[in-house]
């Protein structure tokens, strides 16, 4: 049974990117606050970059030249994460003007 | 058992490590009672997948976590939170509708993936190459990839807009 990291390092880092998604996906569907829902999206897309990153660097490439293209790809949910984190900040804000409070069980009338 | 070499050892030891500390930081995001002391677990999680993507030697991913993730998407969560605070209720700030139905639903979705990870065997190694990404990055961005990085300019563009728009103050007449 190779389990190690240094036997087999791929396995180690999925598992590991997906006990992170667990805890990201508890953190979204537990909280009140909008801005820890948030905080657990934000666990989910790095448990979605680390997973990439391992792809790109762990795999044995059978090609000679050394691809990048993992890491491009994380950067790219890197910049996606910040703009969706402006946006969806800037919308809670909103609520809190509007409502007072930022529990989202409380935000949950379509009325204008 | 197998012998271990001297520097297995050692990635052994450092991968382990860095990986305990994630989740207890990620636990502590997903747990804490206090909604500033989640905040600053989430700078753990974020500092400690930024030291494993150094640890694979990802080197210009390191940085830029760095630099996005925990200088702008962190900061800008703590003034979100600073904003729509009460600041008479300090103590229980972030309550939780923990059921033991959540806990049981995201156990069986991370065992299902985690089943799946382990059904075929990976060719892996430990020792990734040892290059320097950044100039690779930035041929990639300007040769391959060059329409997902305009559109994403646009699209930064867009969100800019969006999140001006929705904060600014309505000048009654």
């Amino acid at each position: 049974m190779e389990l190690l990291y240094t036997q087999n390092p791929l396995l180690n880092m999925l598992v590991l990117s997906a006990l992170l998604f667990g805890c990201g996906i508890y953190t979204i569907i537990t909280r009140k606050n909008a801005v820890a829902i948030l905080m657990g999206v934000e666990l989910v897309l790095n448990s979605a970059n680390l997973n990439l990153v391992a792809f790109n660097q762990l795999s044995v490439s059978t090609a000679g030249k050394p691809v990048v293209d993992g890491v491009v790809f994380t950067l790219f949910v890197i910049v996606l994460a910040a703009a969706e984190a402006a946006v969806a900040l800037a919308i809670i804000i909103g609520i809190y003007r509007n409502l007072g409070t930022v529990d989202v069980d409380n935000a949950q009338s379509m009325k204008w | 058992m197998t012998e271990l070499s001297g520097s297995e050892l050692l990635l052994n030891g450092v991968f382990y490590g860095f990986a305990f500390l994630l989740l207890v930081c990620a636990v502590g995001v997903a747990a804490s009672k206090n909604i500033i002391r989640s905040a600053f677990w989430l700078l753990g999680v974020l500092f400690t997948v930024s030291a494993l993507y150094a640890l694979m030697k990802a080197d210009f991913l390191f940085v830029t976590q760095i630099l996005v993730y925990v200088g702008g998407i962190l900061i800008l969560i703590v003034f979100a939170v600073m904003l729509t605070h009460r600041i008479s209720d300090v103590n229980v700030s972030n309550e939780s509708a923990s059921s033991p139905i959540a806990l049981v639903a995201v156990a069986c979705t991370v065992g299902i993936i985690i089943i799946a990870v382990f059904s075929y065997k990976w060719q892996s190694s430990a020792w990734p190459p040892d290059i320097r990404q950044t100039k690779l990055v930035g041929e990639a961005l300007m040769g391959e990839y060059i329409l997902p990085f305009e559109v994403m300019s646009v699209l930064l563009l867009a969100a800019l807009i969006a999140a001006i728009y929705f904060v600014r103050k309505e000048i009654k007449r």
